[in-house]
């Protein structure tokens, strides 16, 4: 497996070089498709590079400063700036580099980063590219280890057993629902026609997996740390620890098993580790009493935030927003999956700051490790999507590739993970109120929807490695492959892959 | 915060009745010539409300769109208060391409609606058989001539024979709109599929499924003399001119009946049971109304598909487990009282049917077992057991209220050796209703019916679609229906069987606010 990484390259531009940049980067596009990157143009070649799943460029010209106004601040000044990111299998400096060795590539990215600052002609593309990176505050992939090629080999692989099918079922002679003859004829179809089949994948990077396996002991090990401490500076009430922890090892199995069948192992053990955190507070009252006072702290602290803080959701002038919105629609809609950019400033405050940080280290552990299997939360049409911490952590950006229409997406923001939105965005300036870090926000429907359009950025050049696939597709299309793979199926196990052809 | 009652007397009565009764019915849509005489007619005129169906013999409704109360003389603050959709109008480059609104269906093409070609009102006019003429002449009077100019010539309408051009029982489903506001918006609630819809949904200035009000414009209550318009309910000290008016969308579709029907000939030859089989499951109905599902199985109360019926059930038994929103007529129980849950696979009524994809019939949650942990799983996005579970979820925030009528003769049988000359021009004057029509009409009409990618498919809605290649080159123009056992059913070469001839977004005011706008 390869597993995927990202890039963002954030750099300021020039004093005046907006309008001619905006220019140039829309000679990347398809005449006509604004914001539609044509792979083979002559300025960056995105199609070129074959790890490269998507990419987008953006100037990040933040209009929503002035709602620090309305919140009885100085406007900040933010100068603008270009933004260049993407995702790719494999590491990003195997990815620069090949950037860098590309004659087309560099020239194109040396003349789009002559419009920023600090970057001359004789700058070094790939260590000026890396000076300037934004690592990800979080990130999600919406199938850990699945490659571009893999994506395009296994598309290929399902045409071709569909348009086999199809001939197939004009001349079968057995009966149509004798499934195990059509299966066996697709079977000698792709035997027949090896190169089909998407070659193996190479194994997992070794030093990834160990890094992987670390990332993931992180929160174990934290609510270990509690019994830790207790077990080497508490005495524990007089019932011996053994009895105490009978029940819950039960109940902790049952749970265990329970979720590792429902859902996957990492959740399994995370769970298994926060319910043993119970009889640590039944046999340490003092730890009892800690922890409800560190809730109640806590509870306080943020209800106080969550309360006092006004609400801004600023009404633009109607002109000036309409003509926001065509800038943006005029992007969108034209393939299956649309791309999505916003900005917004973090609330001002250590307590803001430290509360996003910590939240988005949580989505980014439950992306790596809870969600790398063609979901996140109950979205299953994000293909990539990360937010970035920008200006030392004053703003954060946020970018997704998405199947459908904004309006879908925007409606499984609200109605399937209202919750986790909240928990992201709910320290942004002009969000509508959340309460309790989780509840209202994104439920207040209309304010949600113009906060975004409002944060909204129109994405410059964005670039999609298989047009024409949705994130549903690919899980169709590796079910597929998986099902050509195994040697044994039962026929309902047949009738179901038959349906995915 | 005091819920009010519904004051049926302020309301238009297409909201409430589909003036079924009414056989006849036209559809003006008109300019305004003079400012003055048109107010004058337009405060004069009798417009019906929701009171009673009444008068019995006849009903008059209007609706205006953005360029219309522009013309009339709304301040621009109140214009600009209207939702961005109807302000920058159906016809716009980007949404046209949303709705599917392109190569023949592109506005360009269109024979009304379009950029520079839009009316300003519309005004519907129904009366029993025979009556139409003379109600037209009464309500009309001397000031109709002076005030308005036809954009087009009257947009007639068909014989209500309850069936549409490819013959299928029509407005067999709509929503159950909650009048009383009773219905509970409590997550428990939600979770399962319920036809009961907030009144907000299709009237503003009530609460609507997300138990917020819908923008609309507002007035300070200094402005106007009390009682000019109704108070808004959540915001004090502001008057509603929403309140009780509602969005009324219009899509003037032309149906090519001939290709639809040899298309389906083409690909069953002779076989008629075959023809029929086709036939339903690309509507997911029968032509008499009844959904394809198996009997029983698929009527189930809500969120809880664990509980089936035994194939066979008596009708009694159905009573016993009733759909929030559904009945209590037993015809409505037996035409509607069903969900897709148990048929993820989409073997009984493929997922590309029109109904399926118009109303997919889905909760807040995906279906699953009762307990909290099962429902704590599927909230996280856990627990899917097909490959189909939970791509299309809440169902309740995209209804609409259908209100549309046939036009052009009803066609008879459409065998190919007795079709002569010309066909005749018939389709669907398609009208509906809602409070939000990015979240309702383009919601349906955009992610589901056109949208290739609806439910994991690879093409649009098998009645309507634009056929419309995607931007790699895929071809949309298929229709699936996946079997039981075995590989499903691909059909290819589908035509384009629907054709938009012109559209817009109208505005039907409540009568009070009607008066304002007539009055200024
Ligand atoms: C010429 C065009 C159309 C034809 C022939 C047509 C035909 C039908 C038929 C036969 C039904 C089943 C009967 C029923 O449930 O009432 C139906 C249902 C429906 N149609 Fe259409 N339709 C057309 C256009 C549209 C459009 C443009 C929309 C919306 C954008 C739409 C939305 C619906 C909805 C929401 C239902 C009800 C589904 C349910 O609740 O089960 N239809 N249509």
């Amino acid at each position: 497996m390869t597993p995927q990484s990202n890039f963002m390259v954030v750099a300021k531009l020039r004093g005046d070089a907006k309008a001619a940049l905006d220019g140039l980067l829309n000679e990347m596009n398809y005449a006509g498709s604004p914001g539609m990157a044509d792979p083979d143009n002559a300025l960056f070649p995105f199609g070129a590079f074959d790890n490269l799943h998507y990419a987008r460029f953006v100037i990040v010209d933040d209009k929503t400063l002035i709602d620090f106004k309305a919140l009885g601040l100085p406007i900040p000044r933010h100068s603008l700036t270009l933004a260049f990111l993407g995702d790719c299998d494999g590491p990003v400096d195997d990815l620069f580099r090949a950037f860098a060795s590309n004659p087309v590539a560099l020239d194109g990215l040396k003349k789009v980063f002559g419009h920023c600052e600090g970057f001359g002609e004789n700058t070094d593309l790939v260590s000026w590219m890396k000076a300037n990176e934004h690592p990800p505050a979080a990130a999600y992939v919406n199938w850990t280890g699945r490659t571009v090629r893999q994506i395009r080999s296994e598309a290929t692989l399902r045409d071709a057993l569909h348009a086999e099918l199809g001939s197939y079922q004009t001349m079968q002679t057995e009966p149509r629902d004798d499934v195990s003859a059509i299966r066996r004829h697709l079977r000698n179809f792709v035997a027949k026609n090896p190169e089909l089949m998407p070659p193996p994948e190479p194994d997992t990077p070794t030093a990834w997996l160990i890094a992987n396996l670390l990332h993931f002991a992180i929160l174990p090990a934290a609510l270990l740390l509690p019994w830790a401490l207790a077990l080497v500076f508490l005495t524990p009430i007089s019932v011996p620890l053994s009895w105490v922890m009978v029940p819950f090892a039960v109940i902790g199995a049952i749970a265990f098993f329970y979720i590792l069948r429902r859902a996957n192992l990492p959740l399994a053990i995370l769970a298994l580790f926060a319910l043993f955190l119970i009889p640590l507070l039944v046999l340490f009252p003092i730890m009892l009493i800690a922890a409800i006072l560190a809730g109640i702290g806590f509870i306080l602290v943020l209800r106080c935030y969550e309360k006092n803080e006004p609400e801004i959701i600023p009404s633009e002038p109607v002109a000036r927003m309409d003509r926001h919105i065509a800038s943006l629609a005029e992007r969108e809609d034209l393939d299956v999956t649309n791309q999505f950019t916003v900005i917004g400033s973090l609330k001002p405050g250590l307590f803001r700051r430290w509360l996003s940080s910590l939240l988005l280290w949580l989505i980014d552990y439950g992306a790596r490790h809870i969600y790398n299997r063609g979901h996140i939360g109950r979205i299953q049409s994000i293909h990539f999507a990360r937010w970035t911490f920008v200006d030392d952590k004053q703003r954060l950006i946020f970018a997704s590739n998405y199947d459908g229409t904004t309006e879908a997406y925007m409606d499984d923001f609200i109605n399937k993970v209202g919750w986790g939105l909240n928990l992201a965005f709910g320290g942004g300036v002009g969000y509508p109120r959340v309460n309790w870090l989780i509840l209202d926000g994104a439920k207040e429907e209309q304010k949600f929807k113009y906060t975004l359009r409002r944060h909204q950025l129109p994405t410059e050049v964005w670039y999609k490695a298989y047009p024409g696939l949705t994130a549903y597709d690919l899980a169709r299309n590796a079910r597929v492959h998986e099902g050509i793979m195994r040697e044994q199926m039962n026929d309902d196990e047949i009738s179901a892959w038959l349906r995915d052809l | 915060m005091l819920l009010s009652h519904v004051n049926f007397s302020d309301i238009q009565g297409l909201i409430r009745f589909g003036h079924g009764h009414l056989d006849e019915s036209r559809l003006h849509l008109l300019t305004v010539k003079n400012v003055a005489a048109a107010k004058k007619w337009l405060a004069g005129a009798g417009i019906s409300s929701a009171l009673k169906e009444s008068p019995p013999d006849t009903a008059l409704q209007v609706a205006f769109s953005y360029d219309g109360l522009k013309t009339l003389g709304l301040p621009r603050r109140v214009l600009e208060q209207f939702s961005h959709e109807f302000r920058t109008g159906m016809y716009e480059e980007n949404r046209a391409r949303r709705l599917g609104d392109v190569d023949a269906n592109s506005p360009g093409k269109w024979h009304w609606g379009q950029s520079g070609n839009s009316p300003h009102l519309l005004i519907m006019t129904f009366a029993r058989t025979g009556q139409l003429a003379a109600f037209e002449k009464q309500i009309k009077g001397s000031g109709w001539s002076r005030a308005f100019s036809p954009l087009i010539k009257p947009l007639d309408t068909g014989e209500l024979t309850g069936k549409e051009h490819f013959g299928f029982l029509d407005g067999t489903s709509q929503p159950k709109i909650d009048w009383e506001q009773e219905k509970s918006l409590r997550r428990a609630k939600t979770a399962g599929y319920s036809n009961l819809s907030a009144l907000g949904e299709f009237l503003l200035g009530y609460p609507n499924e997300y138990g917020k009000y819908t923008q609309r414009p507002l007035l300070d209550a200094k402005e106007l003399p009390p009682g000019t318009l109704p108070l808004a309910e959540d915001i004090p000290g502001k008057l509603d001119l929403g309140r009780n008016g509602t969005y009324l969308v219009f899509r003037d579709l032309e149906q090519n009946v001939a290709a639809f029907e040899d298309f389906i000939l083409d690909q069953t030859g002779s076989d008629k049971d075959q023809y029929r089989a086709l036939k339903r499951a690309m509507v997911g109905r029968h032509p008499d109304g009844l959904p394809i599902i198996p009997d029983g199985l698929d009527i189930v109360p809500n969120d809880n598909p664990g509980q089936t019926i035994p194939e066979g059930a008596p009708v009694a038994r159905l009573q016993n487990l009733p759909m929030e929103g559904v009945g209590p007529k037993m015809q409505d129980v037996w035409l509607n009282q069903f969900t897709f849950a148990h048929d993820m696979a989409g073997t009984v009524c493929p997922h590309g049917a029109h109904i399926r994809r118009a109303n997919p019939r889905t909760g807040d949650l995906p279906a699953g077992r009762r307990n909290w942990v099962s429902r704590a799983m599927r909230m996280l996005g856990f627990d899917l057991k097909d490959p189909h579970h939970d791509l299309v979820a809440a169902t309740r925030f995209h209804r609409i209220v259908r209100r549309g009528r046939i036009f052009g003769p009803v066609a008879g049988s459409e065998s190919r050796s007795r079709r002569k000359g010309k066909p005749a021009k018939r389709g669907l004057r398609f009208i509906c209703l809602n409070a939000n029509i990015s979240r309702q009409f383009e919601f349906i009409q955009s992610s589901w019916l056109e949208n290739p990618k609806f439910d994991g498919l690879d093409n649009s809605d098998p009645l309507l679609g634009s056929r419309a290649s995607l931007w790699s080159g895929g071809a949309t123009d298929n229709y699936v229906i996946p079997q039981d056992n075995g590989a499903a059913r691909k059909l290819t070469g589908l035509q384009q069987f629907v054709t938009v001839n012109g559209g817009g977004y109208f505005f039907m005011p409540g009568l009070r606010a009607l008066r304002y706008i007539a009055g200024r």
